[in-house]
């Protein structure tokens, strides 16, 4: 996008606002007003997302007006792999216990380090499950599971 | 005398073995996250909250605090030997300190660096035991209407604080607000924006939210910066200043002190912009301002002693008025709550024990900051070799069980995944989180107590400007904003960030 909007970071900001303002509004049409002196449950949220909504505009109007240095690209792939790490334990901490889970945090976050190798991984996740079973789970008294089944 | 009664019932409840190894332990924490970079004491007392439960709740806090204030020790040491600021509140700190380091002087800065944190904290815990009675005192006083005002004010503080544009940081402290409403109403009971979800009756956790933007989130813009770092841990030769360093700190120290107590005071303050406003002030009057960003040791010991006082000076609000300032006392509150205290004035009356056994534990840590920093120093230095790539897995791996203990709560867990996807986003778009964040606290609060003003008040919103104490607190807020759109200013705050 060379050349075309000035402050990209600004625009996009203002949208993202922009959105939740409008949501913010928008679903909380359904919530009573209420009145200044008894105020439903739709008199402040529908305030502050009329608010939002003014403000992102606001951050759109100043992205494309002034000029902003350019916007680092949006790196997916770290994003996915973090992200997915984080959720993996979610989906397996309850089913497969701690041990896997843990093992599974550690492998898949470490993936977009740059620098990945194996027998460090598996060192560091070694270190992880000893400390989540022995400190957490046994010293801490956290309920987790520790294996399987 | 009151004050010396009331210490001494702290310290003897500070003092104990149990607590001043909570203490150590708090302190060690904190420095440790002050060095390392990429992990702060949000996402590190967010990570402990849950653990917190199984211990006595003065040992809790205790523990705690020490992370806050450690964590502005530790930042120091980074900032110093890698210009890498370990801690936000320590950017200032690379300028003239990572200067002093490679003229072979890494060991006077860290030691002023120490000391002045020492003299600081020693001075705001002193404060805080002076000044939170009186304040919880006027608290007792404050009426819903009082209340909205003062967190409205914050909320004004926390935009100036942040950094970059200020038209987002509004926005950004509108978002969290209308994120904290997110749940039950407290009134009705009608459920707003959970989209039939019960996990959200409750509202979204606060842990979550912290975790998910300041752990995830920037693990992931960590991620894409590939740095290498530069560690000048050979040059630590002599640690101790000699006497011209300290003619030309003391005072810095002390005008340092100074401004941090003062700005960490303020709702919305904290340690970050204690060490800016210090730094500035020091180059301002500065006889040869040039100096400055080559080594001037003025410019560790003023940023360093000022984040220190308003790490401490910032438990002043929430331990009167039982309003969080920043992230880390909101986070602190949460702490409380788990352990069924309700943070206000009444802590200081209904558990005495509890609120100056915290303050005069802070002087116990800070006391064991400076055996950890100074003597010490070597090992944290060790720690800076430990590369990222092995640091931010374990990160997540405490993350993960933080998240899902605080409720055993898998659903958290899914949560703080959306949070930390919004967490890159907002710092790819410069979006500064801690607005938001503070809004996220605040938010349920300034409605609930701007409803109670305006059902008293019977619908006339006229009752928070007749109110002398929420009309003081209004004006204030009001002249901050003006004060902020000023072009002079405005650009003076500007530079200040820029050179960080």
């Amino acid at each position: 996008m060379e050349g075309g909007i000035r402050g990209k970071q600004d625009v996009l900001a203002g949208l993202l606002f922009l959105f939740f303002g409008l949501a913010a509004v928008v679903l909380g049409r359904d919530y009573p007003l209420g009145t200044s002196m008894r105020m439903g449950p739709g008199y402040f949220p529908t305030i502050l997302g009329a608010l939002l909504i003014v403000l992102g505009a606001g951050v759109v109007l100043r992205g494309l007006l002034v000029r902003d240095e350019p916007m680092g690209r949006f790196e997916l792939g770290p994003t996915l792999l973090i992200l997915s790490a984080v959720a993996l334990f979610a989906l397996t901490v309850e089913r497969l216990g701690i041990v896997l889970s843990v093992t599974l945090v550690v492998l898949v976050s470490a993936l977009p380090s740059g620098h990945f190798r194996w027998h460090e991984v598996i060192v560091l996740a070694l270190v992880m499950v000893g400390l989540a079973v022995g400190l957490f789970t046994y010293g801490l008294g956290l309920p987790f599971k520790v294996f399987p089944g | 005398m009151d004050l010396l009664a009331n210490l001494a019932m702290g310290f003897a409840v500070a003092l104990t073995w149990h607590n001043i190894a909570f203490c150590l332990l708090g302190v060690s924490l904190g420095t440790l996250v002050g060095v390392l970079p990429g992990i702060g004491p949000v996402a590190t007392i967010a990570m402990l909250l849950p653990i917190t439960f199984h211990f006595e709740p003065a040992s809790a806090l205790i523990m705690l605090a020490g992370i806050y204030y450690g964590a502005q020790y530790g930042g120091s040491t980074t900032s110093i030997l890698i210009n890498l600021p370990g801690e936000v509140s320590s950017v200032v700190t690379c300028l003239d300190g990572y200067q002093m380091a490679r003229q072979g002087r890494a060991g006077p800065a860290l030691a002023i660096a120490a000391l002045g944190s020492f003299f600081a904290g020693c001075v705001s815990t002193l404060l805080v035991a002076m000044f939170a009675p009186p304040l919880a005192e006027l608290a007792f006083k404050f009426g819903p209407a009082e209340r909205f005002s003062l967190m409205l004010l914050g909320l004004v503080a926390a935009v100036i604080l942040a950094r970059g544009s200020l038209l987002k940081a509004v926005a950004m402290i509108v978002l969290g607000i209308l994120l904290g409403l997110v749940g039950a109403d407290p009134e009705v009971g009608r459920m707003r924006y959970t989209f039939g979800l019960p996990e959200l009756t409750d509202g979204i956790g606060f842990v979550v939210v912290a975790m998910g933007i300041f752990a995830f989130g920037e693990i992931i813009a960590n991620l894409e910066q590939r740095e290498e770092r530069e560690v000048f841990t050979k040059n630590i030769k002599g640690l101790w200043p000699t006497r011209e360093d300290f003619r030309a700190s003391w005072k810095a120290v002390l005008r340092g002190t100074a401004i941090g107590s003062l700005l960490g005071i303020l709702p919305g303050g904290g340690a970050v912009l204690g060490s800016f406003a210090a730094y500035m002030v020091e180059k301002k009057i500065a006889r040869d301002p040039s100096r400055f960003g080559k080594g001037a040791i003025e410019g560790v010991a003023a940023p360093e002693s000022a984040n220190n006082a308003a790490a401490q000076t910032s438990f002043i609000p929430l331990l009167t008025l039982g309003i969080p300032s920043n992230a880390v006392m909101a986070l602190m509150v949460g702490a409380m709550i788990i352990h069924g205290i309700q943070p206000g004035p009444q802590v200081m009356t209904e558990r005495p024990e509890l609120f100056w056994g915290m303050i005069a534990s802070m002087w116990v840590g800070n006391l064991l900051l400076v055996i950890l920093n100074l003597p010490l120093i070597g090992i944290w230095v060790k720690l800076l070799t430990v590369p990222y790539r092995l640091l931010y897995p374990a990160i997540m791996v405490l993350c993960c069980i933080g998240i899902y203990s605080l409720n055993n709560s898998v659903f958290d867990v899914g949560v703080a995944v959306v949070f930390g996807f919004l967490g890159y986003v907002f710092i790819k778009l410069k979006c500064e989180p801690a607005p938001l964040l503070l809004g996220f606290v605040l938010g349920p609060m300034l409605e609930e107590n701007l409803r109670k003003a305006m059902t008293i008040s019977r619908g006339d919103p006229s009752v928070f400007f007749t109110r002398p104490l929420s009309l003081s607190m209004l004006t204030v807020a009001a002249i901050l904003l003006v004060i902020m759109i000023v072009p002079t200013v405005r650009r003076g705050r500007d530079e200040a960030f820029q050179e960080s």
